[in-house]
C-alpha cells in the first residue's frame, strides 16, 4: 500500500504541486501583497464584478473583480463570463463571483498588465440595485444658501443703483 | 521694500476672489445636469446645495469692493493664490457631500488634486462613484488646467479691472494672442478640438469592446480631459490599468504629449508653422530627456527580468516615464508595484522624468523643460568662458518663440525657481519619511504632488496622517503656482499679522 502510494507521488508532476494554491478563494488585495509568492499559480479570487466586461479581439473580455477594496483584472474567454450579468457601479452591486485561474504577476501576453488568465468562474451571489435617498438636509442647506446669494445680488444692485443716482 | 495691503487693496483681493468662486459655482451645474439627465438625483441635491454655497460665499466676498475696482500687480499675484484655496473649498463642497470621502479634508484634498492637476486621489470605493461627481472631479482638472484665471477670463465673468494682471499672475507671461481675452479663448479652442478627438477616438473604442453609450462616451470625456489637462484622475480605482487596452494607451500617450505642449507651440500648430517646434529650445529639451529617460527605464526594466519583453518595456516604461514627465500621471501598475517590481533604475527615471516636468505655458507641471534647457545652456556657457581666452566674449543664444541671448538675469531666474522645486521634493519627502514611509517612496510621492504628477506608490490614501494630507496639498498648491503667489500669499499673511502685533502693544 504504502509503495503504491509512493508511486502514485513520484508519478505526479512536480510543478502540479508549484502551481497550484490550496484554492481557497483569495481577495485582491491579498493577492496584490503576495503577488511575487503567488506569480504563476493557480489561484480563486473572489469578490464584485465592476464596470462592465470589456471585450478583447481574440474572443476574449476583461472582468474587473473588486474585493477588499483592491480591483483586479481577469482575463477570460467570453462564455466563461457570460453568467455574470450584474456590475457594480453608482447604481448597482454587482454579481459576487469566485474565479479560478493563473496568476501572473507582469503578463507578457498582455504588455505586463497584472492579472489572472481565468478557467473557471462561478456566481456566488447575484448583484443587486443600491439606493440612495435624497437628503433633505442637503436640499435645505441649498435653499438656504440660495437665499443669502439673492439677497446678497440685492444688495449689491442697489448700492449700485444708489451711487449711480448720486 | 515690504507694501502694507490697506483695506482697500484688501476689499479688491476679496471681490476678485468672490468673482472667481461665482466662476467655479457656475461649473457645477455642468455636473448638475449630468445627475439630471442620468436620474441621479441625490447626487443632484448634492450640487444644487454646493451652487448654492458657492454663489452666497462668492457674492458674499464680492460685495467687498464695487465691479471694475483696479487692481495692481501685487494684488493680483494674492488673488491667484488665494483663489486656487477658495476653490478648493467650494469645489470640495459636492465631493464631500458624495459619501466617497472619509472627511471634508479628504475631499478638499481632491479639490486642490483636480484643480492643481496632480490626480493623486484619496476617494474611496471609487469604482461606485456616481458619474455626475466623476464629472466634477475631472472638470477640476480642466478649470485648473486651463487655469482659474483664464477659466473666468474665457467666460468674461467680471475681471475687468485686473485681467492682464490676474493673467500673469497664474504663470502665464507669454501672450499668444495680441490681448489676454483673445489669449484665453484660444486656450479654451484648443482645449476644445485635442479634448473632442480625445473623446471621439477613446468612445469608440469603448463602444467597440462592449462599453454602454453613456459610460462609454463618459469614460472617454473623463480620460481625454484627465490626459489632456495631464491630470491623471480616473473613474475607476485601477485608472488606465482598467481598459487593458494598447490602443487606449496609443490615445492617451498621444494627448498627454499634446497636454505638455505649449500653449504658443499649439498656436504654431494651428498655423501650419512646424519650424518653431523644431527649433524651439523647449521642445528639444524635453525630446532629448524623454529620450534619455525612456533608455533607461527600458534598461531598468529589462534588468527586473519581471518585464523584459520589448511589448512590457514600451507599455510599462515609455508610457509611465510619458505619463510621469508631462504630468498626467495615469498609471497601469498597481501603487505598490513601484517599490518593489520595476527595479531601481526605472524608479529614479520616473522620478527624475516627474521633477523635470513638462512644458511652460501647458497644463504640465514641474520643473518644466524651459528652465532645463536653460540651465544647461548657461552650464554649457561657464565651461566656454573657463575654457576661452581672457578677452574673449562668449554669448549664447538659443530660440524659444523668438531668438533670445542667455543673460545672466534669465539663468538666475530659472535657477531659483529649480531650486525652489529641488527644496519642496527633498522637504516632502523628508516629512514623509519623517512619518515612517520608506524613503524612496516619501521623495517619489513628494516629487509626484510637487510637480502635480499624481503617480502614487500608495502612501497618498484615506490612511495616511493628516499631517501629511496637508503638506502635500500645499505642496501641490506651491508646484502649481510656481511657488511665488503663494510666498506673496504667506507674506502679506505675515506682515499683517506683525501689524496687528505692533497695534496691540
Amino acid at each position: 500500500m504504502t509503495l503504491i502510494a509512493a508511486a502514485l507521488i513520484l508519478a505526479v508532476p512536480a510543478h502540479a504541486f508549484a502551481a497550484s494554491t490550496d484554492l481557497r478563494s483569495l481577495s485582491a488585495t491579498s493577492i496584490l501583497a503576495d503577488r511575487a509568492e503567488l506569480d504563476g499559480m493557480k489561484v480563486t479570487l473572489h469578490g464584485e464584478a465592476i464596470g462592465e466586461l470589456l471585450l478583447t479581439s481574440d474572443d476574449g473580455a476583461w472582468l474587473s473583480v473588486l474585493s477588499d477594496g483592491t480591483a483586479l483584472g481577469v482575463h477570460l474567454p467570453r462564455d466563461i463570463a457570460e453568467p455574470v450579468t450584474r456590475f457594480g457601479d453608482y447604481e448597482t452591486t454587482g454579481d459576487e463571483v469566485r474565479v479560478t485561474g493563473e496568476f501572473r504577476q507582469a503578463c507578457d501576453e498582455h504588455g505586463g498588465d497584472m492579472d489572472i488568465h481565468a478557467t473557471s468562474l462561478e456566481v456566488v451571489a447575484t448583484g443587486t440595485s443600491r439606493q440612495h435617498p435624497v437628503m433633505m438636509w442637503k436640499a435645505g442647506l441649498a435653499v438656504v444658501a440660495f437665499g443669502v446669494a439673492g439677497a446678497g445680488t440685492r444688495y449689491s444692485r442697489r448700492r449700485r443703483l444708489a451711487v449711480e443716482g448720486e | 521694500m515690504w507694501v502694507d495691503r490697506t483695506r482697500a487693496d484688501v476689499r479688491a483681493i476679496a471681490h476678485y476672489i468672490g468673482v472667481l468662486v461665482v466662476g467655479i459655482g457656475l461649473l457645477m451645474l455642468l455636473p448638475l445636469l449630468t445627475a439630471v439627465v442620468l436620474g441621479e438625483w441625490a447626487v443632484a441635491v448634492d450640487y444644487l446645495a454646493g451652487l448654492g454655497v458657492s454663489l452666497a460665499a462668492g457674492v458674499l466676498l464680492m460685495l467687498a469692493a464695487p465691479p471694475g475696482t483696479r487692481l495692481s500687480h501685487s494684488n493680483a499675484l494674492l488673488v491667484t493664490g488665494l483663489a486656487w484655496l477658495a476653490a478648493t473649498l467650494v469645489a470640495a463642497v459636492p465631493l464631500a457631500f458624495s459619501g466617497n470621502y472619509a472627511s471634508f479634508l479628504d475631499a478638499a484634498f481632491d479639490a486642490m488634486s483636480g484643480l492643481t492637476t496632480s490626480g493623486l486621489t484619496l476617494a474611496q470605493d471609487l469604482d461606485h462613484m456616481s458619474l455626475a461627481h466623476n464629472m466634477w472631479r475631472h472638470l477640476t482638472h480642466l478649470i485648473g488646467g486651463q487655469g482659474i484665471v483664464v477659466a473666468a477670463l474665457s467666460l468674461a465673468i467680471g475681471l475687468r479691472g485686473g485681467a492682464i494682471s490676474l493673467y500673469q499672475a497664474e504663470g502665464r507671461e507669454e501672450r499668444i494672442m495680441p490681448n489676454v481675452m483673445h489669449s484665453a479663448r484660444f486656450i479654451w479652442f484648443v482645449t476644445a478640438v485635442w479634448v473632442t478627438l480625445g473623446t471621439l477616438a477613446i468612445s469608440a473604442l469603448n463602444m467597440v469592446r462592449g462599453m454602454s453609450l453613456v459610460r462609454g462616451s463618459l469614460h472617454a470625456f473623463f480620460a481625454a480631459v484627465a490626459t489632456f489637462d495631464t491630470g491623471g484622475f480616473g473613474p475607476m480605482s485601477q485608472n488606465a490599468l482598467y481598459y487593458h487596452s494598447p490602443v487606449f494607451e496609443f490615445i492617451t500617450l498621444v494627448l498627454m504629449l499634446a497636454g505638455t505642449l505649449n500653449f504658443n507651440l499649439h498656436a504654431d500648430l494651428w498655423r501650419g508653422d512646424l519650424r518653431e517646434i523644431w527649433s524651439n529650445i523647449e521642445a528639444r529639451t524635453l525630446a532629448i530627456n524623454m529620450g534619455l529617460l525612456s533608455l533607461a527605464v527600458a534598461i531598468g526594466l529589462t534588468a527586473t527580468r519581471l518585464f523584459g519583453s520589448p511589448g512590457e518595456v514600451i507599455r510599462k516604461g515609455v508610457y509611465h516615464i510619458v505619463s510621469a514627465n508631462t504630468g498626467t500621471g495615469h498609471q497601469t501598475l498597481y501603487a505598490p508595484q513601484w517599490g518593489t517590481d520595476v527595479g531601481g533604475l526605472a524608479f529614479a527615471a520616473v522620478v527624475l522624468a516627474m521633477a523635470f516636468g513638462g512644458m511652460a505655458s501647458s497644463t504640465a507641471g514641474g520643473i518644466k523643460a524651459l528652465r532645463v534647457g536653460v540651465i544647461v545652456k548657461g552650464i554649457i556657457q561657464r565651461v566656454r568662458v573657463s575654457l576661452a581666452p581672457p578677452s574673449a566674449v562668449i554669448r549664447t543664444r538659443y530660440h524659444h518663440i523668438t531668438d533670445q541671448t542667455l543673460t545672466d538675469e534669465l539663468l538666475s531666474g530659472a535657477l531659483l525657481v529649480f531650486v525652489l522645486y529641488v527644496v519642496t521634493y527633498i522637504s516632502g519627502g523628508l516629512i514623509g519619511a519623517a512619518y515612517g514611509y520608506p524613503a524612496a517612496q516619501a521623495i517619489f510621492e513628494s516629487v509626484s504632488a510637487t510637480a502635480n504628477v499624481g503617480l502614487s506608490t500608495g502612501i497618498t490614501s484615506p490612511a495616511m496622517p493628516v499631517g501629511l494630507k496637508l503638506v502635500y496639498m500645499v505642496q501641490m498648491w506651491a508646484g502649481r503656482l510656481e511657488f511665488i503667489a503663494l510666498f506673496a500669499v504667506f507674506a502679506s499673511a505675515g506682515l499683517a499679522f506683525r501689524r496687528r502685533k505692533a497695534r496691540g502693544l
